[in-house]
This record gives structure tokens, sequence and C-alpha cells, in this order.
């Protein structure tokens, strides 16, 4: 459904992403792991046009390689960034209504996101700058389901967060996935994202050096010393 | 009562000060640029309604074509500056204070250095009360340069809480990646701020202009004084500016008054050094909005 062909991102002389081409299927989830400085965030960075990159892309066969921010989010797109990048001085609700600028049902969206967690419903009011570290995840996940992802790609979504609301996260991510909804998952935890991934690719100071079955990975020896930290 | 007296009096400068904050501020928040241009850009902007007025002798024409012309003004700045949007804060002050020159200079070149005169929006016999023994005076434009200001700034303030756009660019000035994960676009955001800050601008040129003529170094004053309501009140918070405008405006009258008229700017200035010193963040901060 996402095709990605030699992407490639650089930042003055620095080439943080050399040359990647992966694809994410239909209904699939799909992990990028690989180590701080590996050209993870880059990569989705560079998929949305929000840094300046080369490649080309594939929608569901169509080349939308020449569209922009907009038109990629309008399509259906979506990124939940790391670190959250919640609006910290809108309330949790004008957050989660601004998910839907541009794609998505605000009225019937946001019932859904307040029924995947409640806990942001009894917050509705309240700065989303004054919610918990997992509360602001949430919402930032919430963010993103507003707009209707076809294919929805998280960045860290476990950064910094009890082991307890990662589990929660997580659960979330596989009810998404029986719903249809594609995702494309960037991990430190990489233990954690190869669970409940179909496939993975390992990322390297910028280049893709392994792939392959989820399943397999987590079996694999030599992987899992080189790259799981087992 | 003079008291009193100055209060009035400095309630309806005020309010124009805290118009001048508003949209420099608004544009600070969001773009991220200290506009120094912005006075000169409404003087652009007041020079305009004055051609338009004396081609049509019709005031409230002349004053909403300034405005739509502040906005698309803005709008034009946006455009221009594009190229150089992620300099320094520093980059961009200088290169506002270039922008300040180039509109001087335009204005001399197009409309002269003469001063020139405009119509109050609403002329008559000053209200007066009577308090006992004492009376006080309130002019009859002031009070609705200041209705006229509050206004503005209530229905901006909503505009922002309220409606989608608004909410867009509240959200733009809070967290430039997180506005592009949810399709908005920075560059239309920024050009409307602009636009809107501008004409905000440009409303405060024609509501003084009845008062200070207009020429090419109309809006100086109003630049330094609206900064410093900006100050004041916190360039975090909208609607700090507006009260720090107000409390600047009162201050300056009861200086002037009991003090000494040629001691007003240097209380501005003064103000400003002890603010920045004592508080900088200013009297009406919240802790985490916006960038500082």
């Amino acid at each position: 459904m996402l095709k990605i062909n030699n992407l490639i991102v650089n930042y003055g002389h620095v080439n943080a992403v050399k040359g990647i081409s992966f694809e994410v299927k239909k209904g699939e989830i799909v992990s990028i792991l690989g180590a701080n400085g590996a050209g993870k965030t880059s990569t989705l960075f560079g998929i949305l046009k929000l840094v300046k990159s080369k490649r080309e892309l594939y929608f569901n066969e169509e080349n939308i390689s020449k569209e922009n921010t907009q038109k990629l989010v309008k399509r259906g797109i979506i990124l939940c960034p790391e670190n959250r990048r919640i609006f910290p001085g809108l309330n949790v609700e004008e957050n989660l209504r601004i998910g839907s600028f541009i794609r998505g049902n605000e009225k019937n969206n946001l019932e859904k996101v307040y029924n995947l967690f409640p806990i942001l419903k009894d917050r509705r009011k309240q700065f989303a700058g004054s919610l918990s570290g997992g509360e602001q995840q949430m919402l930032a996940v919430g963010r993103a389901l507003m707009s209707d992802p076809e294919i929805l790609m998280l960045d860290e979504p476990s950064l910094g967060l009890a082991p307890i609301i990662v589990d929660e996260i997580f659960n979330v991510l596989l009810q998404l996935k029986n719903e249809g909804i594609s995702i494309l998952l960037v991990e430190q935890n990489a233990i954690k994202a190869l669970k409940i991934s179909n496939r993975a690719y390992i990322l390297e100071t910028g280049k893709i050096v392994h792939s392959g079955n989820a399943k397999e990975m987590l079996q694999d020896e030599k992987i899992k010393k080189a790259y799981l930290g087992r | 009562m003079l008291v009193l007296q100055s209060i009035i009096l400095g309630i309806p400068q005020g309010a124009l000060y805290g118009l001048m904050a508003f949209g420099i501020a608004l544009i600070f928040r969001s773009v991220g640029v200290m506009n120094f241009a912005h006075g000169h850009a409404g003087m652009i902007a007041t020079f305009f309604a004055f051609t338009i007025y004396t081609l049509t002798s019709n005031l409230i024409v002349a004053i909403i074509s300034a405005l739509v012309f502040g906005f698309f003004l803005g709008y034009l700045i946006d455009k221009l500056l594009k190229p150089i949007k992620h300099i320094s804060h520093g980059g961009m002050l200088i290169v506002t204070l270039g922008l300040l020159m180039i509109f001087e200079g335009l204005s001399v070149l197009i409309w002269g250095t003469d001063y020139q005169s405009f119509p109050e929006i609403f002329s008559g016999p000053p209200l007066i009360f009577h308090l006992g023994e004492n009376i006080l005076v309130m002019p009859i434009n002031d009070l609705w340069v200041t209705l006229i200001s509050f206004s503005v700034a209530i229905l901006i303030a909503l505009f922002l809480k309220y409606t989608k756009l608004g909410t867009a660019i509240r959200a733009r000035s809070q967290d430039e990646i997180g506005a592009g994960v949810v399709g908005i676009s920075i560059d239309k955001v920024d050009s409307i701020v602009w636009g809107i800050g501008i004409m905000l601008s440009a409303l405060v040129g024609v509501l003084i202009a009845p008062k200070e003529y207009i020429h090419p170094n109309m809006m100086v004053n109003m630049q330094l004084y609206g900064f410093t309501a900006g100050v004041l009140g916190g360039f975090s918070s909208l609607f700090g500016a507006i009260f720090g405008g107000i409390i600047l405006g009162i201050l300056e009258k009861i200086v002037g008054m009991y003090i000494s008229p040629d001691f007003q700017l240097s209380i501005v200035l003064a103000l400003i050094i002890i603010m920045l010193v004592v508080k900088p963040s200013g009297i009406f901060s919240k802790g985490f909005e916006g960038r500082v």
C-alpha cells in the first residue's frame, strides 16, 4: 500500500538516510529498528516531506512522489511524531479536533478516540501540557487517529513511558491493525516491536542492513546479539 | 480627581498600544519574527486610507480599504521573507529594520513628507461627567477608539479560540512539527498571521491619524509603545499585551500629569529595562504556552 524507493535525506553535508527502499502492505505492522542516529526519524520525516528529501513514493500503486505534506496527510498518511509534539497550550479536546484539520470526521472520530482512551475524556478541558507523559502519548496517538489514517506511522511511541502504559499503547496498535489500518512503527524497544510486527527492517547509519519476517528475527541468534541487545 | 482624569484619558491611548502589542505578539508567537516594521507597515496602510478618502470622501470606505490593504501588505511581507524564514531571531530583527526603512522611503516617495489630516470617526462635544464638585472629560472620539479597539481584540481572540483556522494558528505557534503532521500548511498560516497583524497596525494607524496627522514617522511612537506594552504584558499571552498597553497608557498620562510630559518617553524606556530585569516573561505570562 505504501512503497518507498530510494529515500535520501541530507542535512547539509550529513547524509542521514542513504537511499533506502521498503514497503508496508495493507493491514501489516512493519517495524523499523535501529540505534540512536540510525536515521529512523529522518526516514519518517522524509516520507512526509517534513524535511527536504528525495524519494519515489507509491500509495496504492499510484505515484505520489511530488505531493507536499498537506496532500500526503489528506491521503491518510499520518505520522504520530517522536516526543509526541502535542500542543501544550491547547486543551485536550482542541488537540484532538485539530487532528481532523484536513481529513477525518471530527465528531465520530472524537467519540472513537474517547472510547479507546477513556482517560482523555476525563481530561478533555485540561491543557495538554499538564498531562502526564503516558497521557500525552495517548493524546498524540489519538490526534493521529482523528485523521482516519490509512497508514499510521509512529515514531517511538514507547519513549520514556512506564511498561504498563507501553503495553496499553501496543494493545491499541494491535486493535488498529485488526481494523485494517497499516502501521509503520519506529522503535528502540526492539523486542516489543518485533513481537507485534509482521515484518521488520533494521537500519544502521542510514542504510537498511537487514530485513525480514519479525518472528524469524526474534529467533535469529546473530540478530539478537547485534541489534536486540541480548 | 486628576488621577481619575488621567485614567480616563489613558485608557483610549492604552487600548491602541494594546492593539499594537497584540499584532506584534501575534506575529512573534506564530511566525517567530520580532517585527520592527510593524508600525511603518500600518503607516503605509494609513496613507492608503488617506488617498482613498481624498478620492471618495467616504471615511468608512477609506478605513475598510486600509484594513484590507494592511492584510495584503502583511501577506506580501510574509511571501517576501519566505526564503529567509529560518534565520536567527537577531537576523530577522535586522531584516525588519530594513523593511522599516523601505516603507519610510516608499511613503516619502509616493506621498511626500507633508503632514496630512484625517477626520475623526465620530466628532462632537466631549462627554462630561459631574462628580460632586469635580468634572471628568472624555472626548467622544476617544470613547469610540476604545470601543473599536476592545471589540477588535475580542473578535480576534474569539476567532483564535473557536474557529478551525484560529486553532490552527495557535497550534502552529506551539509546535511546528505537530502542526505539520495534522496537515496544517505552515506557509499559509504564517501569511494569514502576518496579514492579521499588519491589519491591526493599519487599524491603529487610521485611529490615531486624526490626532497625530499622517506622515512617514507617525507610527514610530506606536511601535515603541506597542513593543513596551508587549514586554509588560508578556509576549506569551495575547491578552497580556492588551492589558500591558492599557497599563502603559494610564501610566503615561499619570507621569505627564504629575511629573512632566517630557518624561513620558523616558519612563517607557525605563519600563522596558526594569521589566526585562525583573520579570522578562511579562506580568501575565503563562508557564508553557508557545515559544519564548
